[in-house]
């Protein structure tokens, strides 16, 4: 029996998408906080690079199986995301070394929310999903 | 705990902006004022804001030395400004010099005004990032409901 299928690739990915949104919350949430502080440079992340990033095998814990029986636990390495300096705006009046671009942030972070909203509603549907198949669809 | 740092983030720049406000409300309050504890007019305050990194280890604080880290932020300090007071001609105040020009504070209520917009926006940018924190943090909390 695939012990693999229950949870299918599915859930891993959107877990992955989601654990990257709250990272991200936790960036745009610093850049909006800095947007008065002289020098700040903005930052962002770099998702659809990680995202893209095909699962590399990264030393971590693991455990031993003993048994045939028994359930293989795969290793879940926590997203190593880099920051990279956001995109200045182009023109710019103020004189202090910020780069925030703030109308662009706040966009992202409305972009960011719904992304996040919708991998919830997508992976509440999975579980609910199965729920019904572990019920037998009473 | 990813989202209590975009919350935590987002209230510690709520409370800076607020100091900020506070600090141009007291300028725009003492706009005349004369008469102060340490002597002559009311000076100008400003807030000094500065981003806090938010992990404090060797490689983020090495990270922050490359400007390339999140960080929250903090009021540094507060800055008097330094400027001249204004000379205005009033012999009949009680502060007048022997001249009859009094040392008034030098506000410009414009500034004031375009500082207390831009610390308006600022709060209301953070709240905004705050809610939505909040939001994210409860619809992941509906997961398998």
């Amino acid at each position: 029996m695939p012990t693999d299928g229950i949870f299918s690739k599915t859930i891993s990915l959107l877990e992955k998408s989601l654990d990257l949104r709250s990272l991200n919350q936790r960036v745009l949430a610093s850049n909006i906080a800095n947007m008065d502080t002289p020098n700040y440079k903005a930052v962002e992340l770099e998702i659809a690079e990680e995202m893209n990033r095909k699962k590399e095998s990264s030393p971590g814990l693991s455990l031993v199986r003993t048994h045939v029986n028994h359930l293989p636990v795969k290793h879940q390495a926590m997203p190593r995301v880099k920051l990279k300096a956001a995109k200045a705006p182009e023109f710019s009046l103020r004189g202090d070394g910020n780069t925030v671009d703030i109308d662009r942030t706040m966009g992202q972070l409305a972009k960011n929310t719904l992304l996040f909203n919708a991998a919830t509603q997508l992976i509440s549907g999975k579980f609910k999903g199965l729920k019904n198949a572990v019920k037998g669809g009473t | 705990m990813d989202f209590f740092d975009a919350l935590n983030t987002s209230s510690a720049a709520l409370s800076a902006q607020r100091l900020r406000m506070n600090l141009i409300s007291g300028n725009l309050a003492n706009v005349n004022t004369t008469r102060t504890s340490q002597g002559g007019p009311y000076r100008r305050k400003e807030a000094v804001f500065a981003a806090l990194p938010l992990d404090q280890s060797f490689k983020r604080i090495l990270a922050d030395r490359r400007n390339n880290n999140i960080a929250s932020v903090k009021v540094a300090r507060v800055i008097e400004d330094r400027n001249p007071p204004v000379m205005k001609y009033d012999p009949q105040h009680p502060d007048a010099d022997a001249k009859g020009y009094v040392a008034m504070p030098n506000i410009n209520l414009m500034e004031e005004m375009v500082n207390m917009i831009s610390a308006t926006r600022g709060y209301e940018a953070n709240v905004t990032a705050l809610k939505a924190a909040k939001d994210m943090a409860l619809k992941a909390l509906e997961i398998g409901r």
